[in-house]
């Protein structure tokens, strides 16, 4: 009981399910096919679609697709969409195939189609004899076809330098009345700079006449090369789709057997492969400036002012006119003071394009705002640029341009003048020039400090010193000897002296006496000025004792002293008073201990 | 005395014989220099390098090497051995200048953070001479000092005395002065403390070995200081602060 119950349960689930289940389904129209046959493919989903993924037609060229068509229907009250995507598909190769699921999300869930099969055979091998028939005629009308609609590109050279133009053109010719082009694949051009003359947009059709036969001609295609490097260069062949119309042999009613029919014809036509040499540019005098400029050339550099306020703009411009690679010349570099402010330049084209080259001007303008006063000069601006016709290198120096700027108004250009300085100073400097005289090469080991001739050149400073310590020294203690000592000595000399004298005066021998006195003084004289006895006298005393100032009172004293002694001397008579010459010696002796000599 | 007067002027001969390259190298050097003169770059080069193996250390002569690299768009190199040549003679002017201009050829352009003002001065004042000028100068005030203290010692003015005592002092403290920097440049000379990166770019990574994560690239011709080293690498730091270690046969010590 509960089983049936379960069953009939899952029924009406199931049934439910299938209500509301997503259909996708795909289709393809024919099952074997030609090569060169056309198909189509459609997938077709019951809903208002989702992501859709189709599968990859390898082996096949999508012609068409995908194409999307949406219908609705509203039958007893129930919506129900359907959406298509459909493709159209040319077979291109002889095989079995299997275009893998293709696949639809809707609402989350994710919906597979079945793969579809198709087989691809040679077109002659079908099984039908009236298809073999079609066939046969067709491939024989293919040969024709072949014979009958080409392209051809045609260079005007085959061995360019780099830069140099070199124009391909691409023509299609037909014996047969064309009723449709299609490009099927552009030529890359690798390795060239390329500008369409004419592109596909205004295909002109003319009448020629090619040994005896008459072509309809359609000029497809007319491109400026600049080849971008050296080597062998290919222009790649240019594939079209075209449609002809060709007479129909096999007649199917009397009408066509009375005016001839016409059926429409595809084919796939292939231009030639050409090969350019592209040789490098000679570099036998190649200017350094040189960027790539080919042809003959013309340049002129203007200002449009030549004196200024500061912080006011000028426009410098450089045109290049004449005829060559124009399109590829970019802005060439101006040196500009470091004081001017350069702003990018703005390149103007004024050139036409055509089979003989691009020819006209091209202008650079640099708008330039100098921020500080002062007399400038900009430099001569070189262009450099390769004539094909001599096949030479030629550089056009512009004339250099003057510019005045006067002071501006104040504070304006603070702002600009903090560029880095030392910079713009070493800007185009060469470095300076190797050393050529008084060069040094030392070995590694020969260092002078640290080495014996140092160390023994400091010693010999201090052996000078220390030897002249030691001399300076012996010389002194000589010195102090003589003087020193001698003065010293003075005064116990005369005290001695002058006690022998006292011993005569309590002798009363006067004469004795006297003499002792004056030999006493004298010596002690002689001593005291450290000069000999013989050269002393009494003038000679008082001539040194006038240099030591203070002593006017003692010299009087010493005077009269020296003079009484003398006189007792020589005159023993007089009436000298011994004693009190004595007692003066004395007091000589001792005034002048306290003089300093 | 006399005798040992002698001895002394005959060791200062066989010195100064020993003290400069013989008159064959000096022409080596010479014919460098005529190919440089003939913008022979090349041959110039290769005469110098030459005459470097041979253990010469002349300033001259890696002036006129780090030219002829110039010459030959080897910018690292020629700042290699400008620093060289302004190592053995911080005086030599020229070589300074061309290693401003070179090192403007270089990528990168490192901020340096400046360092302490005495330092700089300090630095400023013992780079004036190179170590045997400083030894030279060092030598001939020694000398000079003799002549005031000579005077102090046997002239007995006071005067005379007290000028000659004074300026006695002050040369002996300026001689040994120079002693000290004549000391210190050697140091420096002999010290490999720089080098210049001279492959084109160079990473610099945070631990010795392959594989450490990347912290900056480095480019030919710049200045790095050298901090540390194992097996084949150094640790180098820059003068705005970064560190990091790269292999050694990428730069050359200066």
């Amino acid at each position: 009981m509960k089983k049936t119950l379960l069953v009939i349960l899952c029924a009406i689930q199931t049934c439910f399910s299938f209500a509301a289940a997503v259909s996708f389904s795909a289709k393809i129209s024919h099952n074997t096919v030609e090569v060169g046959q056309r198909i189509q493919v459609t997938f077709t989903v019951n809903s208002s679609g989702g992501s859709f993924t189709p599968p990859s037609f390898q082996k096949f060229r999508v012609l068409s697709g995908p194409n999307q068509s949406n219908s609705m229907q509203y039958v007893n009250g129930k919506t129900s969409r359907t959406t298509s995507i459909s493709y159209v598909l040319q077979a291109t190769q002889k095989g079995s195939f299997e275009f893998g699921p293709a696949t639809i999300k809707v609402e989350g869930k994710t919906y597979k189609t079945k793969p579809l099969k198709i087989k691809v055979v040679d077109a002659s091998s079908t099984s039908s004899n009236a298809q073999r028939n079609k066939q046969n005629q067709r491939k024989s009308d293919g040969q024709r076809l072949e014979d009958y609609v080409y392209i051809k590109t045609t260079v005007d050279k085959r061995e360019a330098y780099i830069g140099e133009k070199v124009t391909a053109s691409f023509k299609l010719y037909s014996k047969l009345s064309l009723t449709g082009i299609n490009i099927e694949a552009l030529p890359a051009l690798n390795g060239f700079w390329s500008q369409d003359i004419r592109s596909y947009d205004q295909i002109q059709l003319s009448r020629e006449q090619i040994n005896g036969e008459i072509y309809n001609v359609a000029e497809l295609q007319q491109v400026l090369l600049y080849p971008q490097r050296s080597g062998e260069l290919v222009i790649d062949p240019l594939e079209m789709n075209v449609t002809v119309q060709v007479k129909s042999r096999r007649t199917r009613s009397v009408f066509e057997q009375m005016f001839g029919s016409y059926e429409t014809k595809e084919l796939i036509a292939k231009s030639n492969l050409i090969k350019i040499k592209v040789k490098p540019l000679p570099k036998k005098n190649k200017p350094e400036d040189f960027s790539g400029a080919i042809g003959s050339f013309n340049m002129k550099m203007t200002s449009n002012k030549d004196s200024v306020v500061a912080n006011e703009a000028i426009d410098v411009k450089i045109e290049i006119s004449g005829k060559g690679n124009l399109p590829l010349i970019g802005a060439p570099d101006l040196n500009f003071p470091s004081d001017f402010e350069v702003y990018d330049p703005e390149s103007k084209d004024n050139f036409q394009i055509s089979l003989a080259g691009a020819q006209g001007k091209k202008n650079f303008n640099y708008l330039v705002i100098p921020r500080h006063s002062g007399k400038f000069k900009l430099d001569p601006f070189h262009f450099s640029y390769f004539d094909l016709k001599s096949k030479t290198y030629k550089t056009i120096t512009a004339k250099p341009i003057e510019i005045n700027v006067s002071k501006g108004e104040e504070g304006e250009n603070v702002a600009y003048s903090s560029s880095r300085k030392e910079e713009v100073e070493l800007l185009n400097t060469d470095i300076r020039y190797i050393h050529i005289n008084n060069l040094m090469l030392a070995s590694t080991n020969d260092f002078f400090y640290g080495s014996p001739l140092f160390y023994s050149l400091i010693g010999l400073a201090f052996l000078i010193m220390i030897a002249a310590y030691f001399i300076s020294k012996k010389l002194k203690i000589k010195n102090s000897d003589t003087v020193g000592l001698r003065k010293s000595k003075a005064n116990k000399l005369a005290k001695k002296r002058l006690a022998k004298a006292k011993n005569y005066l309590d002798k009363d021998e006067s004469a004795l006496f006297h003499e002792e006195i004056s030999a006493a003084l004298y010596g002690y004289f002689a001593d005291k000025f450290n000069i000999s006895i013989a050269d002393l006298s009494q003038e000679k005393i008082s001539e040194l004792l006038k240099k030591i100032p203070n002593t006017t009172e003692v010299q009087l004293k010493i005077k009269s002293v020296l003079e009484e002694a003398e006189m007792a001397r020589f005159a023993p008579t007089s009436s000298i008073d011994n004693v009190s010459l004595y007692n003066k010696s004395v007091e000589i002796i001792s005034i002048m201990e306290d003089v300093n000599v | 005395m006399k005798k040992h007067l002698s001895l002394f002027l005959l060791l200062l001969v066989v010195f100064s014989n020993n003290f400069w390259a013989n008159e064959n190298q000096l022409s080596i050097f010479n014919k460098a220099n005529l190919h440089y003169e003939n913008e022979e770059y090349q041959e110039a080069k290769e005469i110098y390098l030459s005459l470097l193996e041979e253990q010469f250390i002349s300033d001259d002569l890696h002036f006129n090497l780090g030219n002829a690299y110039f010459k030959n768009n080897q910018i690292a190199n020629a700042i290699l051995h400008y620093e060289k040549s302004l190592k053995i003679n911080p005086g030599n002017k020229d070589a300074a200048y061309n290693l401003k201009l070179a090192n403007q050829k270089t990528v990168d352009k490192i901020e340096a953070i400046p360092e302490l003002f005495i330092y700089r001065w300090w630095k400023s004042i013992y780079n004036l001479l190179s170590a045997d000028q400083w030894a030279k100068l060092s030598i001939t005030l020694f000398l000079l000092c003799t002549f005031p203290f000579l005077l102090f010692l046997f002239i007995d003015k006071i005067k005379v005395r007290k000028a000659s005592f004074f300026s006695a002092c002050t040369t002996v403290c300026l001689a040994f002065v120079c002693w000290f920097f004549a000391f210190q440049q050697k140091k420096y000379l002999l010290s490999k403390e720089h080098a210049v990166i001279l492959e084109p770019s160079v990473n610099i990574i945070s631990a010795p070995s392959e594989g450490s994560s990347q912290l900056f690239v480095l480019h030919e011709g710049t200045k790095v200081k050298l901090l540390d080293e194992t097996g084949y690498w150094f640790k180098v730091s820059l003068p705005n602060g970064n560190e990091g270690w790269l292999k050694k046969q990428t730069i050359e010590a200066i």
